[in-house]
């Protein structure tokens, strides 16, 4: 059984230098908390934690002796509680876990840890997949895509099939991040549109962050973002086998995946492999344009949209002596897709007829892989509750844009079909000391990019971030602060700058070299709302953030075939700034009938880097007009809400968002600002293992618009759903978009060219779960 | 409990509201605002040339604050339309279609009359695209304005298609598809004041640019050859993208190309 010392109970903690820094920094909101608090003699306040991990425990109930008051802990795991007579005695109880009675210290916080029953049987260590940040929320379901959808503040941009890219409150591309296993993703998220290659299927869960300024998701989640979790051990010792097969009518895709994984004493390991070929993307249109020409689409399919993805994951999870833990694990994904012909160089109508193959795809076309390992080592606890932890990544991103040489436009026809190559070597470590009470910790990434190709768009370059992060729980007040500093360069880049005839007529400098240091950092407040009725919990926070310019934004200078533009970097722009307030609340769990949820939040934005429209035009034939990263004051504001009721065998939910974005010297929006929507289902059990869902996503017309931006029409897409939960597997049919209506999808770039997302598809998909129980030994 | 940041996040949104509706900026798209009546102007309906002369397009381009720049970009019109200013052409057989124009020039004021002067290639002849485009200092970008140049050629010999499998592809809506193996007839003209000393008529994949068909029509210097003849293409031929292709030389040694595309499935 764990020992509870006068120390712990006192939360003493050995403060370093850094730690007494910010020990002072918030010194007077300290003292304005001790002088509220030290007039409650008889009260007590703490935390309470895992023993074996420090994670807060939630709701654990805590009775104080010998007034008998009761309480529960909150998201933080704390507590405070009262006797009018004095408390002589706490006892803690939750499931699970060991009962324990304590006698206070000297002073009037005591954290307790708790011991897991679990670790009386020597099984490794389960641990909750709550996220390091408060206002995380757990995303469901299996197809990424519909998840995004159907949550509001969030929404998907389809670039095809496991390729994720969410865009999150309005923002899209490095403005969020994406972790995995709280790694931040840096390869392959150049540009506005690329995402990074991983299947859901084959991860243990999601989570999305909103808004700006995380201690621990480093600088790029302005908008927020996403962490993906890999596949944790089973609260019993035993096997695991997750299989599902998948076919969608409409593009004709197939998927499959299989997940095995096996919990042992003291280890757990998984395997997983997942599959997918798709053929064109079917819409319900008949034309599009670009740079002013039109083009017929035959059989209503965007030609040379097919392909096929591969992904596989392994990881092992090892406890060690003393508690110590290892885990390490490995992702593979390969993805090989056509591009529609229309977006590279200027297409001929006879470039977009349906290749006759379903799945095989010719040039144009991306071929993007990524490997990434990641290992973590970390301690147990000591007697002062506190731990450490290191984590270290490498990965390997590569994309290969593949086009006939003759979209090169002028000059020399190329002699090869790579018209762009981007090969990236990305590395993370991290190393943390979590206590009781604060949590310090460093984060290194670097970034190696070496581009290549005849369709110059960015130079190779090299990138390095430093952090330093801090985190403290001062009762309901949890504070954070990390100091950035990025350092980055490029190198330049020129080439002869041809005519129509094919002659020299200059020189086309396309990037300078350039270095830069570029310091940075936020800091952060959040308080847990709990009031006295208990009715409802939310958290409220204030962030000042920055982020250093991405090396896109520094050094782009080339056509865009995802967004069909030329687009042109500064490698002058400075940080973008930002304060941000935010503010969320939830029903508590309870027997009342209405559940229901509300988010929402402000920023002011300095410096915010916005691609917007030159007064100058590309000087190739195939682009338009230069569009130019410049830096604007900007202020943005949204609003979430969802609601969701049951009724015997009927549900229903709604889900709604809103959200504005400005530029502040226009009074113009920012570009591809998500229009309101609100996504409503009605569901019903049938009989025992049927259920029926009817749904509606409702988008409104889009009209808060950029410079030269169109505004875009709301439409309604309804759906339809049915599942059969058996005990061999669970079958569901699922209709997307069931009038098959044509819809701009106003935060696509493909709209730029007038093509509508895609039209109605039907997809049928079988999953099972096998378990296969162990004894205990 | 106490609990007071809604004073704050009230307090930041107001600032934020009051900034936002301090905004203001020119949104006003630059036009063409050139007389109607010009023959050698955008807004014409259409423009004459003639290969081996110069063709002159002036215009007057309006912003109400600052124009910055007119791209002219002139191309051929085949294999895609415009949305607007363009009127059906139906079939045309196009010569010396990579001959292009895209020059960019700097405007200033609100009011600038600007020409671009146009060498029209010898070796050209068919329907090319004008397209204007427009952007102020803001970076409004005008709506594009489009017109088109037909270019007559007395230089070359020419060729005519007055039938194909015994349709007229002037009727066409589309790309034609020929099959594998297929037999196609097509019966036409080529004709030459000078002569027509060599004409050729192939079809050769794309791809890989092989000629799997090709008949020489032997000319033999008339000014005028009717000619039908069956294009045969392979049994084997891989499915994609072919050209047919008509190759022509006149006594005074001018040689010219021009064809069309063709889906072989």
């Amino acid at each position: 059984m764990l020992a509870f010392s006068p120390a712990q109970a006192a939360g003493v903690c050995r403060c370093g230098v850094i730690r007494m820094l910010l020990f002072a920094f918030f010194l007077v909101l300290n003292w304005t908390m001790a002088v509220a608090q030290s007039i409650q003699h008889s009260e007590i306040n703490g935390h309470i934690l895992r023993s074996e991990s420090q994670i807060p425990l939630q709701n654990v109930l805590v009775v104080a002796w010998p007034c008998g008051q009761i309480t529960a802990t909150d998201r933080f795991g704390f507590y405070q509680i009262e006797c009018p007579v004095g408390i002589d005695s706490i006892t803690c109880s939750a499931s699970f876990f060991e009962t324990q009675t304590v006698l206070p210290g000297p002073g009037d916080h005591v954290d307790i840890w708790l011991n897991s029953l679990d670790v009386q049987l020597d099984q490794v260590s389960i641990e909750s997949l709550r996220s390091p940040e408060p206002e995380a929320q757990r995303l469901l379901g299996r197809d990424l895509m519909q998840a995004l959808d159907r949550t509001p503040g969030l929404q998907s941009l389809d670039l095809g099939d496991a390729m994720m890219q969410p865009v999150v409150r309005g923002l899209v591309g490095s403005r969020v991040a994406l972790l995995e296993d709280g790694v931040p993703q840096q390869g392959g998220r150049w540009g506005a549109d690329h995402g990074i290659l991983a299947d859901p299927v084959l991860y243990g869960s999601m989570e999305w962050v909103p808004g700006g300024g995380h201690l621990w998701m480093g600088p790029e989640s302005v908008g927020g973002g996403l962490r993906l979790m890999s596949p944790k051990p089973s609260e019993k010792l035993g096997e695991m086998t997750e299989c599902g097969a998948s076919f969608r009518q409409g593009d004709q895709r197939v998927k499959t995946h299989a997940l095995h994984s096996v919990t042992r004493n003291n280890q757990f390991w998984y395997v997983g492999v997942s599959g997918s070929a798709f053929g064109n993307q079917n819409i319900p249109q008949t034309s599009f344009s670009y740079l002013g020409r039109s083009y017929a689409l035959a059989d209503r399919m965007l030609p040379n949209t097919s392909g096929r993805s591969i992904h596989g994951a392994a990881g092992l999870e090892r406890l060690a002596l003393r508690g110590h833990k290892v885990e390490g694990s490995i992702r593979v994904s390969d993805v090989v897709q056509g591009l529609f012909p229309g977006i590279v160089g200027v297409p001929r109508q006879g470039d977009l007829d349906a290749q006759p193959q379903t799945y095989l795809s010719g040039i144009p076309q991306q071929h993007a892989t990524r490997v990434q390992t990641t290992g973590s080592w970390k301690s147990g606890a000591s007697n002062l509750g506190s731990s450490r932890s290191v984590k270290a990544s490498l990965a390997w991103n590569r994309r290969l844009e593949l086009a006939p040489p003759h979209a090169h436009g002028w000059g020399p026809e190329p002699d090869s079909n790579l018209s762009l190559s981007l090969d990236e070597w990305t590395g993370f470590l991290e190393s943390v000391r979590r206590g009781p009470h604060g949590t310090w910790g460093m984060q290194l990434e670097g970034l190696v990019v070496a581009t290549s190709g005849w369709e110059f768009l960015l130079p190779s370059h090299r990138r390095i971030r430093g952090s330093v992060l801090g985190e403290k729980s001062i009762g309901i007040h949890q504070l954070g602060i990390r100091a950035d500093l990025v350092g980055t360069e490029q190198v330049g880049h020129e080439e002869p700058l041809y005519d129509a005839d094919g002659s020299i007529v200059g020189s086309d400098r396309r990037a300078e070299a350039m270095q830069r240091l570029i310091p940075g950092g936020m800091v952060s407040w959040l308080m847990n709302v709990e009031p006295t009725s208990s009715d409802w919990t939310g958290t409220a926070s204030v962030v000042i953030y920055t982020r250093a310019p991405s090396n896109y934004e520094l050094g782009a200078h080339g056509i865009h075939h995802g967004t069909f533009r030329f687009e042109q970097g500064n490698a002058a722009l400075r940080s973008e700034k930002a304060v941000e307030a935010r503010f969320q609340a939830s029903s508590a769990a309870s027997e009342t009938k209405w559940n229901w949820r509300i988010q929402a939040f402000s920023a002011l934005h300095r410096d915010f880097i916005a691609l917007g429209p030159s007064a100058t035009f590309a000087p190739i034939s195939h682009a338009g007009q230069v569009y130019t990263f410049e830096a604007v004051n900007a202020f943005r504001t949204g609003f979430e809400a969802s609601l969701k009721t049951s009724r015997g065998a009927w549900s229903a939910s709604a889900d709604g968002s809103l959200l504005g974005q400005w530029d502040v010297a226009t009074g113009l929006g920012l570009p591809f600002t998500t229009p309101a929507q609100v996504y409503s289902t009605v569901g019903r059990s049938i009989r025992k293992h049927h259920q029926l869902t009817i749904s509606c996503r409702a988008i409104a017309d889009a009209n808060l618009t950029a410079r030269n931006e169109a505004p875009t029409e709301g439409t309604l897409l309804w759906g339809v759903g049915w599942s059969l939960a058996r005990k061999a597997g669970t079958w569901s049919i699922n209709l997307h978009n069931a009038s098959n209506t044509a819809w701009l999808d106003h935060t696509s770039a493909y709209r730029a060219l007038g093509l509508v997302a895609q039209g109605r598809w039907m997809q049928i998909s079988f999953t099972t779960l096998v378990k296969q129980s162990n004894k205990i030994k | 409990m106490n609990f007071s940041i809604s004073n704050s996040i009230m307090a930041l949104a107001s600032v934020a509201i009051i900034f936002t509706s301090c905004g203001k900026t020119d949104t006003e798209f630059p036009t063409v605002c050139t007389e109607a009546g010009s023959e050698t102007s955008v807004l014409a309906d259409e423009i004459e040339a003639i290969a081996g002369t110069t063709v002159t397009i002036t215009d007057v381009f309006c912003d109400n604050e600052e124009l910055s720049e007119v791209r002219w970009d002139i191309h051929n019109a085949a294999d895609h339309s415009h949305e607007e200013g363009e009127s059906e052409e139906g079939f045309v057989l196009h010569s010396g279609t990579e001959w292009e124009e895209l020059e960019t020039t700097s405007l200033t004021g609100t009011r600038s009359t600007v020409s671009i002067t146009l060498d029209i290639p010898l070796t050209s002849r068919g329907v090319w695209d004008v397209v204007v485009s427009l952007v102020d200092e803001a970076g409004n970008a005008g709506t594009d304005v489009v017109t088109q140049m037909h270019i007559e050629n007395e230089h070359l010999p020419e060729f005519t298609l007055s039938a194909v499998n015994g349709v007229d592809p002037a009727t066409w809506t589309g790309e034609p598809e020929w099959s594998a193996g297929a037999s196609v007839t097509l019966s036409g003209m080529v004709k030459d004041e000078d002569g027509v000393a060599a004409a050729v008529i192939s079809v050769v994949h794309e791809a890989d640019e092989t000629t799997v068909w090709e008949l020489s029509l032997e000319p033999n210097g008339v000014t005028e050859l009717e000619f039908i003849v069956d294009a045969l293409i392979p049994a084997d031929a891989e499915a994609g993208e072919y050209h047919l292709e008509m190759t022509a030389t006149d006594g005074a040694g001018n040689a010219m190309e021009t064809g069309f595309h063709v889906e072989v499935e």
